[in-house]
């Protein structure tokens, strides 16, 4: 069909299929890729535009509708003057991290204003409820387009800059524009020339034999070039498993390395183990002709019977997933001494016992995975892109141990990546096996996932059963902590499986406090489920929902004050260097102060009035404590690798100064939102005493001048990477001193280095050089003291001693319907402390973030899997609840700055920190709302109807 | 992306659509755009698209001898920017549950009644509660059908082969009283529970009701047992209490299977009774 329609003012006209959707239209033929595909089923809204001014999801329209209109993309929004108002106001207020999700949410906002220049704070939160946020939550774009409307009828007066760039500042993001505009690329963005497009069968059965599989069909379809099954990959070894626990038996896969052991292989071979386990895959010319293909491949299963629950799972008789795992477990594993604890809770005063289920939550970033690999015939060398949040990891793993390539003929590449919440820190099969079909067939080759795919193959988290016993004296002193737990890891381990429930859980389980004796055992389970890894506050999560619930019900069992009983038990701030009795050593704080502060912004003293006036308009009201401390900082890596890790967890970097006195800095970090190029620079620009315009940060390339990167996950960036970056910095001044001592024939005691200079402190006027001249000179090599070499260049690492723990509470206030169960919730207060901050409007986004995923584990997210079939049920963005602007009261911040003493810039982890105290401070609220029911405890999420079923037996319900 | 070939068509007149409509595998596409979810998921049946884009007319909304007439091509946003909305509360209210303003400018009233789905329930339970009357084209004839056709005990109706929806109409208002409400929580989620009441009362005797629940069934269902009781008497706590008594498996057969049953029939009972308490406060107080 003919289509002609005008784009950003632009006439374009095409002959399209009629059931060519608008977004690929926008994409593929308009090459407009700033509008990006996220659900498909138009509840994301990262495919927004506007058609003839209007609001729309290009995901939900097609193309041919869309005939005669006028569409604005992301693309047309600047002009040549510059940025659109509504883009400043969302780079000035830090309502950008990876900026997936920026163009769409533009876009929406573009038509509010224009409909309604003064928004209230309700307006705006209503009309971004087709707008999800899964990395920063709402706040900042809120103040965002609070700002927009001020600028846009000039109501708006630039606030004071601060002079200084400095660590502290909140220095505006770099290589923000390029996501403002929709001209980042992501990986769903790119093409190479010559590009074929490929399309992976996923099983539809949980658990079943494969007796054949018929491709014939599919390769007789337009446009397909090979289709490939088990039988091509013969030779591609299966993933490796990088994190096996010294000190306990475990039960992974055979890996024919000899090295490593091993998980699932790029195609099930005998049988499939999860609904989403894959099979084939077809290599098209184009995705719609690859994806029409893979539906003509035919499979034919004998279906076996499927486990889901881990506790089932470990039962005599329950299907076996592996026949190289007996009873299904991977491994067993104890922290602490059990009988010390046995004894403790035998001689306790007061024990109370409950069932936690952590349940599974999906990743579901707005941004799927994708892979794009290239082998090139003339130079034996593969290139891989993809969007990983580990791209070092991924040449070495694919390389040495899945398709046995060197090490040195693959480089891999990160383009513009969306949010990761952890699930693009895993190797899946999908990625090596694009690269070696690329190389099959000769030409480049893109897979990205689809919405379904996603929510069956990507891996998910959480999906604890935790028996936990708390145990104390009357006066409010716990003795004793105890938690027995059955971690359900999916049917293949993925290459870090027993971190999150080995140490990240079973060392963090005292939380805050100080637990004479405390003991974790962990059954970790193979189910037919999905596999498991990793998310945002990853174990963490766990382990302080487990301690925050358990010493709630302490306190309601000895019918004292929660908050009391918290500080009863706090470490205090001599205690340091604090030995939490598990495994961890806490290193600096003020525990109980942030608790006192955030229950004073909370108005604690006034709950029972606050109480009594909900009551009146027919809420229970509750207030909910959760206080944390958590590991972040990972390395040190000889305390990684008595954990198992068979890798390094230092941080590196490499620095460069340029003869024109330009600095580039290469970290082994890998940003995914968290602002590294802004907050590296500024702890270079500090260091250096340079404008931070002079300083590069350079990362996601793996052909970059570094060794090895380390990259970033569990907040390390900063106190690691960043930590390396400063390091080198002192590295380059004390070159830099060294040589100017030798020029100016001085003492190197009386070099000094300041404000980006070097000056001979007895002769300031005359012996001065920038750090630009000094690189000059060191270039130009004509005059080196003796020993030294040409250049002025670093490389520096870092392996912090101790890892670092940031502290916080947070607290909600919660009303629930008392006739319909809502949970509302009316406030949300947090006070953390990250040690020092670099960047803070860059931590308070992140902060931001990880209250809203809290909420949404609390409240509404839950991966639901067909107790028959193993289907994920919730496999799109409907089925599958994310917060919503609406949700979302108000979020008050306040922070405290307690250096850390395990590194020198005094910083304790931030990215995912935060996460953990949210849900249990929800869910705590929640239980003191209903206190006169005596309700004790309530699985996430909790639902209205969760809450009506368990009030059934508690209340007579008269309306 | 799309799996399923398709051929689509746009004709200009009612007379060619109409050619159409009443061929096997022809849809219809009102400028709705739910219709697009489910082709992507595949509709096994569904080979031709019949656009009404670009026949005229069907976009409009007047008043006409005291009608709300909404062509089935409207918009929400349409009805919501217009003056005529603010004399039926209860559709006002029902499309102010639907804030995402893609949803507002891509969701239409004859995509309301041609794919059914919860976006479009609490606007469907509010039609159905101000007795809109659908204008039905057919070969034959230019016929109105009662909207209540379109729900049969809580189960969608579709529209007899060959015909075409050409418009919603509005009565007059007259001295009706309506509202919607709704559960705000749950809107997150699959559901989107609500409900649509309207009534007209002398003094405190209610004349006429109609009780309309969103979100329980396929498709909006009426109340009409608790109606007939209720119609002729006056509200007082115990005949509100009374009604949501009635909400049994006869009177609303649950749909949605994902939430408990005995959830959902509490959360239908108050909803009900928070409608009658909302439109009759001074009867009941």
């Amino acid at each position: 069909m003919n289509l002609e329609l005008l784009i950003n003012q632009k006439p374009y006209q095409q002959d399209i299929e009629p059931r060519l959707l608008l977004i690929d239209f926008l994409r593929d033929y308009a090459n407009l890729t700033g509008t990006k595909w996220g659900c498909g089923s138009g509840s994301c809204g990262t495919c927004t535009v506007l058609v003839d001014g209007k609001t729309t999801k290009s995901c939900q329209m097609l193309a041919v509708e869309a005939e005669g209109c006028a569409i604005t993309t992301i693309e047309g929004l600047a002009s040549t003057t510059g940025l659109h108002p509504v883009q400043t106001a969302f780079w000035e207020n830090f309502a950008v991290q990876n900026g997936f999700s920026t163009p769409g949410t533009i876009m929406s906002v573009v038509e509010l204003l224009q409909n309604n220049p003064n928004p209230t704070e309700d307006d705006i939160k209503q009309w971004l409820q087709g707008n999800l946020s899964r990395e920063t939550g709402y706040e900042q774009v809120v103040k965002a387009v609070k700002e927009a409307a001020e600028r846009l009828t000039d109501q708006h007066s630039n606030g004071q800059e601060s002079a200084s760039q400095n660590v502290g500042q909140s220095l505006k993001t770099r290589k923000t524009e390029a996501l403002l505009t929709g001209d980042a690329k992501f990986i769903a963005d790119m093409t190479l020339p010559g590009m074929a497009h490929a399309a992976i069968l996923q099983s539809p059965h949980a658990h079943a034999l494969i007796k054949s599989i018929d491709t014939s069909e599919a390769e007789a379809m337009p446009g397909v070039i090979r289709v490939f099954t088990a039988k091509d990959t013969e030779q591609v070894m299966p993933m490796p498993v990088i994190w096996v626990p010294p000190y306990t038996e475990s039960h992974f896969l055979s890996h024919p390395s000899g090295i490593v052991p091993g998980s699932h292989r790029v195609f099930a071979t005998d049988k499939v183990r999860f609904a989403g386990d894959q099979l084939a895959a077809v290599v098209a010319e184009t995705r719609q002709q690859a994806y029409d293909a893979l539906a003509k491949i035919k499979v034919d299963y004998e279906a076996l019977p499927v486990v889901l629950d881990p506790e089932e799972a470990l039962k005599e008789g329950a299907p076996l997933l592996h026949d190289s795992v007996p009873n299904n477990r991977m491994l067993n594993a104890v922290f602490g001494d059990k009988a010390a604890v046995e004894q403790a809770i035998s001689e306790a005063d007061v024990v109370v016992e409950q069932r936690i289920y952590n349940q599974r939550m999906m990743h579901n970033t707005l941004e799927v995975r994708g892979v794009l690999g290239n082998f090139d015939t003339h130079t034996n060398q593969y290139t891989l892109w993809t969007n990983t949040q580990i791209p070092y990891p991924h040449r070495l793993l694919i390389s040495l141990y899945v398709l046995g390539i060197p090490y040195n003929s693959l480089r891999v590449v990160v383009p513009a990546i969306g949010e990761s919440n952890g699930c693009k820190g895993n190797l899946y099969p999908d990625t090596p096996l694009v690269l070696w079909m690329a190389k099959q067939v000769g030409r480049p080759v893109k897979w990205v996932d689809t919405r379904v795919g996603f929510s069956q193959n990507t891996a998910q988290s959480r999906d604890q059963v935790q028996y936990g016993t708390i145990a104390g004296t009357r006066d409010g002193k716990i003795t004793a902590l105890r938690c027995r737990a059955f971690t359900n890891v999916g049917a293949y381990p993925v290459i870090n499986a027993p971190g999150q429930p080995l140490p990240l859980i079973g060392k963090s389980i005292p939380g805050a406090y100080v637990i004479p004796h405390a003991s974790y055992e962990v059954d970790v389970v193979y189910t037919n489920k999905v596999p498991a890894a990793p998310m945002r506050g990853s174990g963490r999560a766990e382990a302080i929902f487990f301690i925050e619930r358990m010493i709630e019900m302490f306190a309601r069992k000895l019918n004292m004050d929660p908050a009391e009983v918290r500080r009863i038990n706090m470490v205090q701030p001599d205690q340091f260097p604090f030995d939490n009795g598990l495994g961890w050593t806490y290193d600096s704080g003020d525990y109980e102060n942030l608790l006192n502060l955030a229950l004073e912004k909370a108005d604690y003293a006034n709950l029972a009035d606050m109480k009594a006036e909900a009551s009146l308009r027919g809420k229970w009201l509750g207030l909910g404590i959760g206080s944390y401390v958590v590991v972040a900082g990972v390395g040190n890596s000889a305390k990684m690798g008595g954990e198992g890790l068979l890798s390094g967890t230092w941080g590196s970097s490499y620095i460069h100064v340029a003869p024109s006195g330009e600095v580039a800095i290469t970290t082994g970090a890998q940003p995914h939102g968290q602002s590294q190029d802004t907050t590296f620079a500024q702890i270079a620009a500090q260091e250096l005493q340079i404008p931070v315009d002079y300083i590069t940060l350079k990362h996601s390339d793996t052909s970059n001048p570094l060794y090895y990167g380390q990259a970033s996950y569990g907040s390390r960036s900063l106190s690691v990477e960043g930590a390396a970056v400063q390091k080198g910095c002192q590295a380059i001044i004390k070159k830099a001193r060294e040589y100017a001592a030798y020029l100016f024939k001085m003492p190197l005691e009386l070099i000094e280095y300041k404000d980006g200079k070097v000056i001979g402190i007895p002769a300031p006027e005359q012996a001065v050089m920038s750090l630009q001249q000094v690189a000059l000179m060191l270039w130009f090599g004509w005059d080196l003291p003796e020993g030294m070499d040409p250049g002025l260049e670093a490389t520096a690492y870092f392996d912090p001693k101790n890892f670092n723990f940031p502290y916080g509470t947070h607290i909600a206030i919660v009303e629930i319907d008392q006739e319909t169960y809502q949970v509302d919730l009316k406030k949300y207060i947090a006070a953390n402390d990250f040690g020092v901050v670099v960047n803070p409007g860059v931590v308070d986004g992140q902060t931001y973030g990880n209250i809203t995923l809290g909420i949404g584990q609390a409240l509404s997210e839950e991966a639901h899997y067909d107790p028959e079939t193993g289907l994920v049920l919730t496999n799109d963005l409907d089925s599958y609840a994310i917060p919503r602007a609406s949700w979302l009261p108000p979020i008050e911040l306040y922070r405290t700055e307690t250096p850390s003493p395990s590194n020198p810039l005094g910083a304790k982890g931030a990215g995912d920190v935060s996460n953990p105290p949210v849900a249990p401070a929800i869910v705590n609220a929640i239980c003191d709302a209903l206190s006169e029911f005596d309700v004790q405890h309530i699985d996430m999420p909790v639902t209205p109807e969760k809450l009506w079923t368990i009030l059934q037996d508690k209340q007579s319900v008269t309306l | 992306m799309i799996g399923i070939q398709l051929t689509y068509k746009a004709p200009e007149t009612l007379k060619e659509a109409l050619d159409l409509v009443g061929r096997e595998g022809h849809q219809i596409l009102t400028a709705d755009q739910s219709l697009i979810s489910d082709l992507k998921k595949g509709v096994p049946s569904l080979h031709t698209l019949v656009s009404l884009r670009k026949i005229p007319g069907l976009s409009s909304i007047n008043i006409d001898n005291g009608e709300l007439r909404i062509g089935a091509s409207a918009s929400y946003n349409s009805l919501l920017t217009h003056e005529a909305l603010n004399q039926y509360p209860a559709l006002a209210q029902a499309l102010a549950t639907i804030p995402d303003p893609h949803l507002r400018h891509h969701s239409t009233f004859g995509g309301a009644l041609s794919h059914g789905g919860r976006i479009h329930a609490p606007v469907l339970a509010a039609l159905m509660a101000l007795d809109a009357s659908v204008v039905v084209l057919t070969r034959d004839n230019d016929t109105r059908l009662p909207i209540h056709y379109f729900s049969q005990n809580g189960n969608r109706v579709l529209l007899p082969q060959g015909g075409l929806i050409t418009m919603i109409v509005l009565p007059e208002p007259a001295a009706k009283s309506s509202a919607y409400l709704t559960v705000n929580q749950l809107a997150g989620r699959q559901a989107n529970h609500g409900i649509a009441i309207s009534l007209t009362q002398s003094g405190d005797t209610l004349d006429q009701i109609r009780l309309i629940l969103a979100g329980f069934t396929e498709q909006p269902i009426r109340l009409k047992n608790i109606e007939e009781k209720l119609a002729g008497s006056s509200l007082t706590p115990d005949s509100i209490k009374s009604a949501a008594d009635q909400l049994g498996q006869d009177e609303l057969p649950i749909h949605n299977d994902r939430i408990p049953e005995g959830y959902q029939r509490h959360l239908a009972g108050v909803l009900l009774q928070r409608a009658l308490k909302s439109l009759t406060k001074q009867t009941v107080s």
